[in-house]
């Protein structure tokens, strides 16, 4: 087995981070991460005498590489160290083709520098950004192989997925002289001679391909003092200050590629109750706000129809209209040939449209192309009617069209000889009212009022089970300005407008002239939409349950990681409860990606059934302080330490879990004598 | 029902059918009344014709009123269908189980 890195940078080019190459600090990072063979890989440029200084310093096997900027994506292209000046000028081509970081070359450009690429290595970045797009891919064919990811849980995921390439992962570091965390993120090959063609044979075998040296596929490397966890549910025990949190730590600090969901210890616990309850409720009502919008779409729709509305324009309209006639008509000495003209005082079409013919049209052609319920239409209409009534409706559609677009053309007209008439005339004109829109406006309004009036009624409008929880969301209209503050989170005054709250129309009119408030987020102030969880018993949550929740939630949510990681989620939870669902949840985003739980309770460590077990224990010498850590299965006897030392592991799991054995034997003889 | 009618030459209008005004003394309440009357009640009323109402003035108004109702009576069966349709899906999105029909 051979343990490579192929990804490394040891120039700091225009898409790097600056950074100052220490030859030291790759010597140190070689030796530290016991690596086999090491490609430098810098972004578009190869530093020939720079490799040739690393090649010489170093005794494992380097190879010569770049990382291209193509087609969007990283593409990793290693050679043989055997026509070094031959790569290094095709690559002087790959920088002088790419000046800036914003520029990439395309697969044919690519083709013309190298010739053939069948003599390279090529990785490209596959679930790692900025990764390679499937048509890039596709054009390279069998070329590629192999290709680059961040974490255990996108290797194993490619390792299980027929149509992924083989998945390899390497470290991408700059080898920085103040460089502090080596990551444990190289792979293992299973091969016995290092060369390129063997590498290359290798990167066409998922079976060939680990994350450990030993463990199959089941491990992988966490820390780089060779301490590996299992890809599964990982428990770290140890007594109180024997470095388990600081493990978790380190295993963040090294994977910082890897996307960790870290749930810190007391991160979830309640301190402050009132403050607490409020936190709680906000968070849920926010991470509600979808639902909230998509229960008052509707409203919504209907208030940005109904705010063009001004019904006291429109009153003022009509009395404009019913005062020029009166006056039109009674001036009949200041009527002239251009008054008495029959289009002075004409009043325009009416500008129905043809919405209602065309909804009539689609709801027959639904009828005729529905295919799913075909037979019971037919049993009803038959389809030469059908078809017969939709052309009748087109035709009638497409005559109500031409009319509509007529009147249109003619309005345009009117209004212009209307107004050549009124500028030459002496006669008072008849001013424009339109019975129809003035009834459709009052129309308007009186249904708003009506769906205002309805959805201010409370009901309780979702219920919906998570984990055991209740997530019940009720409609509530608001109680007071102070809500409506509150809620729109402005300085402005709401109590006039809340003194309208109970006429939707004239309330909507104080809304809008209120300043800052968006238009579009009116629909928010007429009914408040409330989201509270409750328990199993349908009682609202006490402060363990919304620790409990959030608990739930945060793991749910991991499962947009890559690798999650509990520090003691005992340490506010009854046992009952941990035991029945965090427990179970736990177990099964384990077998998605690494789980790792610190753990003092037996709940959680012992009856989770953890696939590997670490125990960390603090040591005190001469030399100082220092942490060992052992590791192996539930069931092996014995833990193994990194120097390969041994250590029981029921006197671990006693010792860590159950306070040592002679307290786990009297709790049971307690709990016996209670019993009987 | 009866609303505007022109009868010996003279112009008038009702609200009610039994209580006839001169044309001349229709104001802003009236005509809004009479809209609502003539989008939801059986509403009739004299086609106008040239000539036949003496007084100019009354002529006039009779003449534009007329017209503009003759108007919005074709437009009652649109009227009709948008009010019904007019904001459904929220109507019946948000009603309480009694109050849907």
């Amino acid at each position: 087995m051979k343990k490579i890195d192929f990804h490394m940078h040891t120039v700091s080019t225009i898409s790097d981070r600056p950074f100052e190459f220490s030859l030291d600090m790759l010597k140190h990072y070689v030796n530290a991460a016991s690596l086999d063979a090491i490609a430098i890989t810098n972004h578009n440029m190869f530093d020939l005498a720079q490799f040739r200084t690393i090649k010489d310093a170093l005794s494992i096997d380097v190879f010569p590489g770049i990382e291209i900027d193509l087609e969007g994506c990283h593409l990793l292209l290693i050679a043989d160290d055997k026509e070094l000046v031959d790569f290094n000028s095709r690559c002087t081509r790959v920088t002088s083709e790419i000046p800036t970081k914003d520029v990439s070359i395309t697969f044919e450009k690519l083709i013309e520098i190298f010739t053939d690429l069948n003599k390279y290595i090529l990785i490209p970045h596959y679930q790692k950004s900025p990764e390679i797009s499937p048509e890039t891919l596709k054009k390279f064919g069998s070329l590629i192989t192999a290709g680059e990811v961040t974490s255990p849980k996108k290797f194993i995921y490619c390792l299980n997925d027929e149509k992924s390439l083989v998945p390899v992962c390497f470290s991408d570091l700059r080898i920085d002289k103040r460089l502090q965390n080596i990551p444990a993120r190289q792979t293992y090959l299973d091969l016995g001679t290092l060369s390129l063609s063997s590498i290359k044979t290798c990167l066409r075998d998922k079976q060939k391909v680990f994350l450990t040296e030993s463990d199959g596929h089941k491990f992988f490397d966490a820390l780089n003092n060779g301490l590996k966890l299992s890809t599964g549910l990982n428990v770290i025990v140890g007594e109180r200050s024997t470095g388990k949190s600081h493990t978790l730590d380190e295993i963040s600090e090294q994977c910082e590629e890897v996307k960790i969901k870290y749930i810190r210890q007391f991160a979830l616990l309640e301190r402050d109750q009132d403050e607490d309850i409020r936190t709680f409720s906000e968070n849920i009502n926010r991470s509600q706000s979808a639902i909230t919008e998509e229960y008052l779409i509707e409203l919504k729709s209907v208030i940005e129809d109904v705010i063009d509305i001004d019904i006291h324009e429109n009153e003022r309209a009509a009395e404009n209209y019913i005062n020029s006639l009166k006056k039109h008509a009674t001036e009949t000495e200041k009527h002239d040939a251009f008054s008495k003209a029959k289009l002075f005082n004409e009043s325009e079409f009416t500008d129905s449209d043809t919405n209602a013919i065309r909804d009539l049209v689609s709801s027959v052609t639904n009828l005729l192309e529905n295919s799913e319920y075909r037979s019971t239409i037919e049993s009803f209409v038959n389809t030469s009617d059908l078809q017969a009534l939709a052309v009748a409706l087109i035709n009638t559609h497409n005559t109500e069209q031409e009319l509509l677009l007529k009147k249109r053309y003619l309005n345009d007209l009117l209004i212009s000889v209307k107004n050549d008439l009124r500028v030459r005339s002496a006669s008072h004109p008849i001013e424009d009212f339109d019975f129809y829109k003035y009834l459709i406006d009052r129309k308007k309004v009186e249904k708003f009022s009506l769906v205002v009036e309805r959805v201010k009624k409370e009901k309780e409008i979702l219920r919906a089970d998570i984990q055991g929880y209740q997530r019940v969301a009720r409609r509530v209209p608001y109680k007071g300005a102070q809500e409506l503050k509150k809620m729109s989170k402005k300085v402005a005054s709401f109590a006039g407008a809340y003194s309208k709250y109970g006429s939707p129309y004239d309330y909507l009119s104080m809304l809008l002239n209120i300043e800052n408030l968006e238009v579009v987020e009116l629909y928010k102030y007429f009914v408040r939409i409330d989201y509270e969880i409750l328990n199993s018993d349908g009682f609202r949550v006490s402060g363990g349950e919304r620790s409990e929740y959030r608990l739930l939630r945060e793991i749910k949510n991991a499962q947009r990681y890559d690798m999650l990681m509990l520090d003691e989620p005992e340490s506010s939870f009854d046992n009952l409860f941990l035991l029945k669902k965090a427990n179970a949840l736990i177990k099964d985003i384990s077998k998605t990606m690494p789980v790792i739980v610190v753990t003092h309770s037996s709940t959680v460590g012992a009856s989770i059934k953890p696939d590997y077990i670490v125990y960390t224990k603090k040591v005190i010498d001469a030399n100082g302080v220092s942490y060992e850590l052992y590791s192996g299965y539930p069931t092996d006897s014995s833990l193994t330490g990194l120097d390969g030392s041994l250590i029981k592991n029921h006197e671990v799991l006693m010792n860590s879990l159950e306070a040592g054995e002679s307290s786990y034997i009297e709790r049971g003889i307690g709990y016996e004598t209670l019993k009987d | 029902m009866k609303h505007l009618k022109i009868e010996h030459t003279t112009a008038q209008y009702s609200l009610d059918g039994v209580d006839w005004h001169a044309i001349d003394k229709i104001d802003k309440t009236d005509l809004l009344t009479l809209l609502e009357l003539a989008i939801s009640d059986n509403f009739a009323m004299d086609d106008y014709v040239e000539g036949s109402i003496k007084n100019p003035a009354h002529n006039i108004i009779y003449s534009n009123l007329s017209s503009k109702f003759k108007e919005l009576l074709k437009q009652k069966s649109r009227f009709k269908d948008e009010s019904e349709s007019l904001y459904k899906e929220a109507l019946l999105k948000y009603s309480m189980p009694e109050e849907v029909n």
